[in-house]
């Protein structure tokens, strides 16, 4: 390449390039607090780390491979993760389980390729039958209840489920390749969003709620800059 | 502009619509052809809408500030040659979804956010048994709290 004319090209400007994210560079600085609070909980709850229980239903290598690596995460985090296999027809029963017990701080469900949706509905109604459950362990009635009572179905259902409980929290994931389809949670701070809590409470969960959420059920208003408060989608529905 | 080539319920369809609703003209782009997210002329529309397109990948790459990928197949190779210099190239596919050199063209190359995501999920989970833990003290504190 032939040299530039000098005043042209100051020799100071640099040379453009591509810059390549690393994602563990990204995942970085919340490892560390990961880690921190991990090893905080596990000196809470008596040594016992927070487990995270993980299914696979299917033969997909990739889903296997998924699941592997989120348990070398896990252990490099500190937290206890279990690889549940499980036959296709025992997921359902098999989730409920894992949701009604209370070691359980969070499920995965590694769905494997062209994951069917309607499997996704089956998982979702899977969790409208652990709602009356949970209902029964969470202490509140909250005031949506006629609102889930309705025969809504699906995720919204689920969801509403899951952040209901004032005693069980679970995460319930349903995870293909590194995409996670959605995400369940049941935080105090989701759980009291439907009274007139201030938004600061939702503030907190926004890390909570992974935009695939929105998969089933999100506002055709919403955007990324309003996202944080990811509870208002389930409000508006 | 910004181009996606996905359209699951997943990720493909909502973040369509979340950047449209953040004021992009959204491409989105799946096996059976594409679809334009956007407010419309000067944002007028409040939140987004769908128009069906009958433009292809190679026609909209070229104007496209963001691409972001998420083919779930290890054949599927965006074509370099099309993308707009200093395009910000996103993928989160498992497979990687761009070639080689894309690299030479885009100023921002992203080829995975698996450890992100996982990372995230270690954090929800960790937040999670922390509001359990403060709900049980909680619940010590004050076992008024709602028999059903």
């Amino acid at each position: 390449m032939a040299a530039p004319a000098p005043q042209q090209t100051p020799a100071e400007l640099p040379t453009p390039r591509c810059l390549t994210f690393d994602p563990s560079l990204v995942a970085q600085p919340f490892r560390a607090e990961v880690q921190a609070t991990v090893a905080r909980l596990t000196a809470l709850r008596s040594g016992r780390a927070p487990l995270l229980v993980g299914f696979l239903a299917n033969d997909d290598a990739s889903a296997r491979k998924y699941a592997k690596w989120t348990g070398r995460t896990c252990q490099d985090l500190g937290i206890r993760y279990e690889l549940r296999e499980v036959a296709r027809t025992e997921l359902e029963d098999s989730i409920i389980a894992a949701n009604n017990d209370s070691e359980v701080g969070g499920i995965l469900v590694y769905c494997g390729p062209y994951f069917p949706a309607d499997v996704l509905d089956i998982l979702a109604d899977a969790f409208a039958i652990v709602r009356p459950g949970l209902w029964r362990h969470g202490g509140r009635i909250p005031a949506e209840r006629g609102f889930a009572e309705k025969g809504r179905r699906g995720w919204v259902c689920a969801l509403n489920a899951t952040k209901l409980t004032s005693t069980h929290h679970i995460t319930l994931s349903i995870v293909q390749f590194n995409q996670v389809y959605a995400t369940f949670t049941a935080t105090t701070s989701i759980t009291t969003f439907a009274s007139s809590i201030p938004r600061q409470t939702f503030k907190n969960a926004s890390y909570l709620a992974h935009p695939s959420l929105l998969s089933k059920f999100w506002n055709p208003s919403m955007s990324i800059t309003t996202f944080c408060p990811t509870a208002t989608v389930f409000m508006a529905e | 502009m910004i181009t996606i080539v996905n359209r699951s319920e997943v990720v493909g369809r909502p973040l369509a619509a979340l950047l449209a609703n953040d004021g992009a003209r959204v491409n989105s782009i799946d096996i059976g052809g594409c679809l334009e997210f956007t407010r419309g002329e000067g944002l007028k529309l409040r939140s987004h809408q769908v128009i069906e397109s009958n433009a292809t990948l190679a026609e909209v790459l070229p104007s496209s500030d963001v691409v972001i990928t998420g083919v779930p197949s290890a054949d599927y190779k965006l074509p370099t040659k099309y993308l707009r210099p200093g395009v910000v190239a996103i993928n989160f596919s498992f497979f990687q979804n761009f070639e080689d050199n894309v690299t030479e063209k885009a100023s921002i190359f992203v080829p995975a956010i698996g450890k992100v995501t996982i990372m995230m999920l270690a954090r929800n989970l960790c937040r999670l048994v922390d509001y359990e833990i403060q709900n049980a003290a909680q619940a010590t504190a004050s076992p008024v709290n709602g028999a059903e």
